[in-house]
Formats: structure tokens, C-alpha cells, sequence
């Protein structure tokens, strides 16, 4: 195959432009691997013992028919405290929230909500990470948007903003 | 008597931890830590791979199957918990291209034509 | 202030590189590469000030305060001179100006200055290229005002003296392609790329082509000793990112070797040079630009990214374009089949192959995220696609050097090589059968370089021992791969592993192994806390000691683990702990055993070895 070779450098500046507008858009993607596989999926109806009671409850017994978000976390996470007021707004807003704890030391978690304040409804014990891998989680904090169907609407990594508040405030 | 039966059940119970292990550690091997640079489950020492790998343990004990464990996996976390990508149409490019390149390579390479490059 | 006279280093060097431009047009040559020259030295004194800064910890410097402190060692404070991507770009650029300084004061040939000018000023536009980046975006003179009084440390994994060396000689491998790149360039504009611009060449390439080698064989070494994941390759991503220039560079250095010769194999050539360059420079984009994870990620900064991708188009492409506008219209030479030549272009194929697997795997990620899907792509996929091709490689690469140039061999003289290889496939038979293993992998991987090896040692004996200089590079780096390979897959099938959680005292039993945990105490040093264990271990006949430990660094806040080795003449036995979770008294532990693991570095060591004797080789 003989090209002349105007047509070989076209043909090579064409596929140039291609491969640079790849990488260009892929840069800009979202790096970090963000588990997007539960958003949409009916969310697991967790239960285990509750942090101040002796009891065990399932997600069901604390919320009915209503949305609720899901917030893991823990009194040792330090990025927790920071996202800890953004949970108290979202309480003001009557939204329930459903805490797990996670991997913690029941004295220390009890210990972090008195001195923050609780912004849960109830808090759930995840003692070995259990709980979080049905949520597929792999990390704190990590905050999930459930409607009132059960369905995962949103998935927060790390602290929670402004933006995860509009939306749980907007959802119906 | 009792205590002959006792040692006989330790011991299958010891021999059966070890290929517990050896499976966790098979299976946990194929698994992408996904909070790590590129470690997988079993190379890393997180919190998440930790978990994952009592999850794992836990499982095998259960008596599920590595597909299982595998499918639960992956609808909880996407495709990109697997670290080695199987066969599927995902992945078809990537196992298939290669071998189109070396045949055209080849190809190119060896043509016996006459022409003045 | 110290840091203004920095930086007007680096303003004064820019000029001085945008002069020598200027002088060129005018066809001023003799002032062109003088200027470039300047600013070579001037860009020399301006990273030798920055790492007297380290040196002297001065935490003005944002660079110095972001990656040094106080406590760090005295070695470790200058190496993080280029442990960070300011430092490191400083110092690619750096290397950029020693080759072409170092190539205008070698060569010498007053008949062709024309040539060396053009050399030289591409050399100086890819320097000033680079140099325009880091101002603009990575200037690792800025200053940080109030001055602070404490930095915020280097990371404990970079603490190593393998590490502290890595990257520069990595940078002297696929950087020094840039000097190859303008040779190359500038023989095709001056229409004169044959074999005496090959001869010239020569050293220049296979020096590059060295240390790159060394370098990607430092990171390995590094990776086995200090990670405590008991192996030494991992298709990392950016392992993959310096893996990928090596192969087109050793494709590159077998070309040229025609070309030297034959005065063949020209287009080859010139492509290989611009595909090994431009890989050389797509792996620092990787690396820096955050768009794949691993664990070398240096600046995540997608703006960065974006610099840095247009500056490899532009070179890349234009080099590509000069390529195609001045190549030489070559008659398709007349070559056996089975001739040298044929199995050069075999091996470029191979070569180019096995670096299309390793983009491929490198960046599936990247185009799958462009359609919105995730997939990791692990060491299986490399494995499996590349071993098949790696046994023919091994053969080819035994039987080519056996042939003719130009001429087909008289397959008679083959014969002795067919019975070497059928003894090869009954040898390794005999060794699966009697080690009871049944891989079909490890079958064919002992057998093709078993007979590489041997096929290496039949031709010492055939030339009867007569001190054929041409013969010894080649002996030695084809004997370096056919052991590192061997090693591999010895390696790869014959090692174990342990993993167990122990308690102080407790004996761990396996068949044929027992571990036990001795003792443990804690110490503090300079900038970190250390847990020391001792365990005894026993295995087969042997009964020794080994010491892991955990170390808890300050500034940043770092776990590492420092494994503890016993080496045998052939292999290792290595141990590793975790550092235990506070509400735990036991320790999670994980013990190797790598059999066949001093192999690998023998080969790697004898490829160096091979390459090196053929830097200064003048005759053919």
C-alpha cells in the first residue's frame, strides 16, 4: 500500500486528534474509583444491635414508608466530626437518619455522640465491617440517599456537603 | 474414646483452616483493593481489605462457591473490584486486539512485494 | 534572597535556550550550540541550588516544606531533592541538557557540523519545552511566606537507598531517548541516516538503553526488599510506564545494529526512535497526571495533565511528520527468509507486540471509562497473553544469531540446534515429572530457556574460545534473559506461601516449616517508632532467625513493614508482619519462600553486564 505523503500525514494528524481527545477527556473523569454498582438497587434491610439500647433492629423498624439516609461512621474517623454538622441540618430537616458504626469501641462511640450531639435516629453496631461490605461501602465516612421504596438514590464518599443535603431535601 | 474422636475432628478442623486460608487467599488475590494503588485484597493491610477478606473467610465457610462470592462482590462494588478481567464483552477487545496486531504486524512485516517503499 | 537568584537561573537559562534558537535560524551554528550549552550549566547550577535547599532544610521553599523535615537523614534530605514532581521534572530536564552538552563536547568532527548543530537544536527545544512546563506550572523554586519552621516530611516508603537512586538512573535511561530522538531527527533531515550516522550513534543509544535497564531493574530489587509483598514485578501501571520504552528501545538498539552493519533497516530505526521517546514521555504523563492509580502516583493534577499531553503531541507528532517527509525511499532489501535481518524484523515484531499488550492493559481502564465501565486489568491478563509468545520469542531469539546475514543458513549447520532442543523438551519433562508438577507453562518456559543457554554456550564452544569481542555483549545479555526467564517461571511455581496470625510463643506448623515467635520490643528512632520481632524458623535442615518489623513513621503518619530475609546460594525465605490492631495480642504474619529468586537478579545483572561492554565497542 503506497500513500503519497500528504495523504500519511493527514492520516496521522486525524488519528492524533483522536487519541489527544481521549486522553483529554479522560483526565478529567473522575479519578477516584467510586463504586457506583448499588445506585439504583433496593438497599439491604440491615439489622443489628443498636449502640445505646439492648436491643436489634432492622432498618425497617426505624423508618416506614419515608426516605432516610444511612451514614457510617466512626468515633476514631476524624473527617466524621467534620461532616457531623452537616447530619445535624439534615436532622433539622426531619430527615431520619440511620447511623453504623463502624469497627468502634462502644465506649468511645457512645462517648462521641454525647460530646457532638446525635443526629441519629438509632445507631446500628457494625463490629467487624460486615454490615458495610452489604452496603458496599469501603470506607468512613460514607452516606447513603434511600427513598422511601428502599432504593439507593445517591452514594456520598466522604464528608457530606451542601449538595448531598439539597438532594435529600429535594427528594420526594 | 470421646477424646480419639476429639482429636480426630481437631485435626480436620485444623486441616480444613488451612485450605480456608489457601482459598481466601486465592480468592482475595483476584480481588482489587479499592481504596489502595493498585494492591490487591490480599496484598493489603486497609480496613476495607481486612474486611473483605473475614467477608471472604466467612463465606467459604458457609460453603459458598467462589462464583458466589464473586457475583455478591461485584453487584455490591462493579467490575472493578475483580482484578483480573475475565472473558466477557467487556473485555473482549482487550484479550482479542493483541492478536490482531500481531497477525497484521506480521503481516505488514513480511509482505514480499516488489514495491519501493 | 536565594531563591530569586534560583529562579533567575532558570529565566536567564530560558533565554539563553530561546538565543540559541535564534542563532541557528541565522545558521550561526558555532554560537547556537555554544548558547545551548550555557544554558545546560545554568540549568546544572539551578537543580544543584535546590538541592543544597534540601540539604539545608530550607522550609521557604514550598518544594523543601512539602517533602523534607528536620529528623529526615542527612542522604534522604537530598534525595527528596527529586522525590517530588517539581524536584523530579527539574531533574529530567537537567539530564535533557547533560546528554546534549556531553554529545556536543564528544563529537567532534568539524566535517559535520551541520549534522551536530541540528542535534543539538532539537536537543535544546525539547529542553526548553520542558523548562517553559516547569516554570509555568511546576517551579519548584516558589516560595511559601511566613517561612515555616518545620516541614511535612518525606514518605517513609521513599526512605531507602535503592529508592533514593531509582529515579535517576531511570531518568538517565528514558530520558537520555531525547539525544537518540535528535540524532535521529537530525539524520533524517540531513539525509544522511546510514551506517555512519549509526556508528556515531551508537554509544549515545545503547548508554540510555543501559541505564534504563538498571533503573527498571533498581525499582524491582526495591519493590522485592522493601515492600514486603514478597515479589518484584507487578504490572503496576507505572512499572508498566518505563517496561514499555524498554522494549521499543531494545527493538530500537537491534535495528540500529542493521543499520550499522548493513546500512538497513533505516525506517525501522527512525521509528523506533521516535515510538521509544514518545513512550518514554507518555509514561511521565501517566505518572503525573493522576489519570491511572497506583502507588508511584506522583502530581494528581489534571492540569498538569493537560500540559504535559499536549507537549508529547507536539513532539511525537512532529517528529512523526519529519519522518514520513524525509525518509528515504528504500528498496525493499532482498532477505532469506532464515537470515539475520528476517529475525531482527521478527524480534521488532515481538517486541512491538509484547508493548502493545502492555498499553493495552496499561490504559483498558481509561478508554473503558470513556463508555462509562470500570474494569481492573491484573497480572493474569499479562501472564496469559504474553507467556505463549514469550516461549516462541526464546527460541527465535536462540536460533537468530545462529543465522546468516542476508543469506538463508544451510539448515545442515542447524541440525546440532534441533538435537539441543529436543534435549531441552526431554530435560524439562524429566524436571516437571520428578518435582510433581504438571503445568504446561512451567514445561515450556524451563525448556525454551534452557535452550537459549544452551544454544549461547554451543557457540563459545564452536568458536573455540577465540576472543571475539563482536561475540561477548550479545553472549552475556542473551544469557541474562535466558536465566532471568528461567528464573521466572522457577521462580513463579516453585515458591510458597504462609499466611497465619501468631501470639507471642506460639509455635505455627506446616509441613516441613515451623515458625515460632521468640520475642518483641519496641524502640524509638529518629523519625519513627519501630516494633522489632524475632521468630525462629524451621525448615527441611535448616533452623535460623528472622527479625521483621513494623515501623510507625511521625511526619507524615505511615505504617511500613520491614521484612526480615534469609538467603540461600538460589533463593530467600522472607517474612513480613503487620502491625497488630490495638484490641489484639496476635500478630498477622505472612512468610515466603522464593525459590529461584537470585536468579532473577543474575540475569538482570548480566543483561546490564552485556549491554555496557557494548557502549564502547568501535569495531564491528
Amino acid at each position: 500500500m503506497y500513500l503519497e505523503k500528504k495523504y500519511k500525514i493527514s492520516l496521522l494528524i486525524f488519528f492524533s486528534l483522536i487519541a489527544f481527545y481521549f486522553f483529554y477527556s479522560s483526565l478529567f473523569k473522575e479519578k477516584k474509583i467510586t463504586p457506583r454498582a448499588m445506585i439504583g438497587n433496593k438497599i439491604p434491610n440491615l439489622q443489628s444491635q443498636t449502640l445505646f439500647k439492648d436491643e436489634i433492629l432492622a432498618f425497617s423498624n426505624v423508618v416506614k414508608d419515608e426516605k432516610f439516609v444511612v451514614n457510617i461512621f466512626a468515633s476514631w474517623c476524624a473527617p466524621c466530626k467534620i461532616e457531623h454538622p452537616f447530619l445535624m441540618e439534615l436532622k433539622k430537616n426531619k430527615i431520619k437518619i440511620i447511623g453504623i458504626n463502624y469497627k468502634d469501641n462502644q465506649k468511645n462511640a457512645k462517648a462521641f455522640i454525647k460530646k457532638y450531639q446525635n443526629p441519629y435516629e438509632k445507631i446500628l453496631i457494625d463490629e467487624n465491617g460486615a454490615l458495610s461490605i452489604q452496603l458496599g461501602a469501603f470506607g468512613v465516612p460514607e452516606t447513603f440517599l434511600v427513598d422511601k421504596n428502599f432504593i439507593i438514590i445517591e452514594k456520598h464518599i466522604g464528608p457530606i456537603d451542601k449538595n448531598f443535603i439539597k438532594k435529600a431535601v429535594n427528594l420526594k | 474414646m470421646k477424646l480419639y474422636l476429639f482429636i480426630i475432628f481437631f485435626l480436620f478442623g485444623s486441616v480444613h483452616a488451612d485450605e480456608v486460608q489457601d482459598r481466601t487467599n486465592l480468592i482475595t488475590k483476584n480481588l482489587r483493593c479499592l481504596v489502595c494503588e493498585g494492591q490487591s485484597v490480599y496484598e493489603s493491610n486497609s480496613d476495607f481489605a481486612k474486611d473483605i477478606k473475614i467477608f471472604v473467610s466467612k463465606k467459604i465457610k458457609e460453603n459458598k462457591t467462589n462464583e458466589d462470592i464473586y457475583n455478591f462482590l461485584t453487584s455490591k462494588y462493579g467490575d472493578e473490584i475483580l482484578f483480573n478481567p475475565d472473558f466477557s464483552k467487556k473485555s473482549f477487545f482487550l484479550w482479542l486486539a493483541p492478536l490482531f496486531f500481531f497477525v497484521i504486524g506480521a503481516f505488514f512485516i513480511f509482505r514480499r512485494s516488489n514495491e519501493i517503499k | 534572597m536565594a531563591s530569586n537568584f534560583a529562579n533567575s537561573l532558570l529565566i536567564i537559562s530560558i533565554f539563553f535556550s530561546f538565543l540559541s534558537n535564534f542563532f541557528f535560524f541565522k545558521k550561526n551554528f558555532y554560537l547556537s550550540i555554544r548558547l545551548f550549552n550555557i544554558s545546560s550549566v545554568l540549568i546544572i547550577l539551578a537543580f544543584l541550588l535546590l538541592v543544597y535547599f534540601f540539604y539545608s532544610s530550607n522550609f521557604s521553599i514550598a518544594a523543601v516544606y512539602e517533602n523534607s523535615h528536620t529528623l529526615k537523614p542527612i542522604f534522604y534530605k537530598i534525595a527528596g531533592t527529586w522525590g517530588n514532581h517539581e524536584g523530579s521534572l527539574l531533574l529530567f530536564i537537567v539530564i535533557i541538557a547533560i546528554y546534549g552538552s556531553l554529545f556536543s563536547f564528544f563529537f567532534n568532527e568539524k566535517e559535520n557540523t551541520l549534522f551536530k548543530s541540528w542535534v543539538i537544536f532539537f536537543q535544546n527545544n525539547f529542553f526548553l519545552i520542558f523548562l517553559i512546563f516547569l516554570i509555568t506550572t511546576s517551579n519548584p523554586f516558589d516560595i511559601i511566606i511566613p517561612k515555616p519552621t518545620q516541614g511535612l516530611g518525606l514518605n517513609p516508603i521513599l526512605q531507602d537507598p535503592l529508592l533514593v537512586i531509582h529515579p535517576p538512573f531511570l531518568y538517565l535511561g528514558y530520558v537520555g531517548f531525547s539525544l537518540t530522538l535528535s540524532l535521529v531527527l537530525s539524520g533524517l533531515i540531513n539525509k544522511n541516516l546510514n551506517s555512519n550516522w549509526a556508528i556515531i550513534s551508537w554509544p549515545w543509544v545503547m548508554i540510555a538503553w543501559v541505564f534504563l535497564t538498571i533503573g527498571i531493574t533498581l525499582g524491582s530489587i526495591w519493590a522485592y526488599y522493601e515492600l514486603g509483598w514478597g515479589g518484584y514485578w507487578f504490572w503496576d501501571p507505572v512499572e508498566n510506564a518505563s517496561l514499555m520504552p524498554w522494549l521499543a528501545g531494545t527493538a530500537l538498539i537491534h535495528s540500529l545494529l542493521v543499520l550499522k552493519l548493513k546500512n538497513q533497516m533505516k525506517s525501522w530505526t527512525s521509528l523506533l526512535a521516535i515510538i521509544t521517546f514518545s513512550f518514554s514521555l507518555l509514561g511521565t504523563f501517566l505518572v503525573r497526571s493522576g489519570i491511572l492509580n497506583s502507588v508511584h502516583a506522583f502530581a494528581n493534577d489534571p492540569d498538569r495533565g493537560i500540559f504535559i499531553l499536549v507537549i508529547i503531541f507536539i513532539i511525537t507528532l512532529s517528529s512523526l511528520i519529519i519522518h514520513i517527509l524525509f525518509s528515504e525511499k528504500n528498496r525493499k532489501a532482498d532477505n532469506a527468509f532464515l537470515s539475520k535481518e528476517s529475525f531482527i524484523n521478527l524480534n521488532n515484531l515481538f517486541l512491538l507486540f509484547f508493548l502493545f499488550v502492555v498499553l493495552l492493559g496499561t490504559i483498558y481502564p481509561i478508554i473503558l471509562s470513556a463508555f462509562n465501565e470500570t474494569i481492573s486489568v491484573g497480572p493474569v491478563y499479562y501472564n496469559t497473553i504474553l507467556a505463549p509468545f514469550i516461549f516462541i520469542f526464546l527460541v527465535l531469539m536462540s536460533v537468530g544469531p545462529l543465522l546468516r546475514w542476508t543469506t538463508k543458513v544451510q539448515l545442515k549447520e542447524l541440525y546440532k540446534y534441533l538435537l539441543i532442543f529436543i534435549f531441552c523438551l526431554v530435560f524439562s519433562l524429566i524436571v516437571i515429572i520428578l518435582t510433581n508438577r504438571n503445568e504446561l507453562i512451567l514445561y515450556l518456559g524451563i525448556a525454551s530457556s534452557i535452550f537459549l543457554i544452551l544454544c549461547l554456550f554451543s557457540e563459545v564452544l564452536k568458536s573455540k574460545f577465540s576472543y571475539k569481542f563482536f561475540y561477548l555483549p550479545r553472549f552475556f545479555s542473551h544469557l541474562g534473559i535466558g536465566i532471568f526467564f528461567l528464573s521466572i517461571f522457577l521462580n513463579s511455581y516453585y515458591s510458597y506461601t504462609k499466611d497465619f496470625e501468631i501470639k507471642i510463643n506460639e509455635i505455627k506448623s506446616y509441613d516441613n516449616l515451623s515458625l515460632k515467635f521468640v520475642n518483641q520490643d519496641i524502640h524509638k528512632v529518629d523519625n519513627y517508632l519501630e516494633m522489632r520481632t524475632k521468630f525462629e524458623v524451621k525448615t527441611g535442615n535448616e533452623i535460623f532467625n528472622l527479625k521483621p518489623s513494623v515501623r510507625k513513621y511521625f511526619q507524615p503518619n505511615q505504617i511500613t513493614s520491614e521484612t526480615s530475609i534469609k538467603s540461600t546460594f538460589l533463593s530467600n525465605y522472607y517474612l513480613a508482619i503487620n502491625f497488630p490492631d490495638s484490641e489484639s495480642v496476635s500478630l498477622g504474619a505472612r512468610y515466603y519462600f522464593n525459590y529461584f529468586i537470585h536468579g532473577i537478579w543474575l540475569g538482570l545483572f548480566l543483561i546490564i553486564v552485556g549491554g555496557f561492554l557494548s557502549v564502547f565497542r568501535k569495531k564491528i
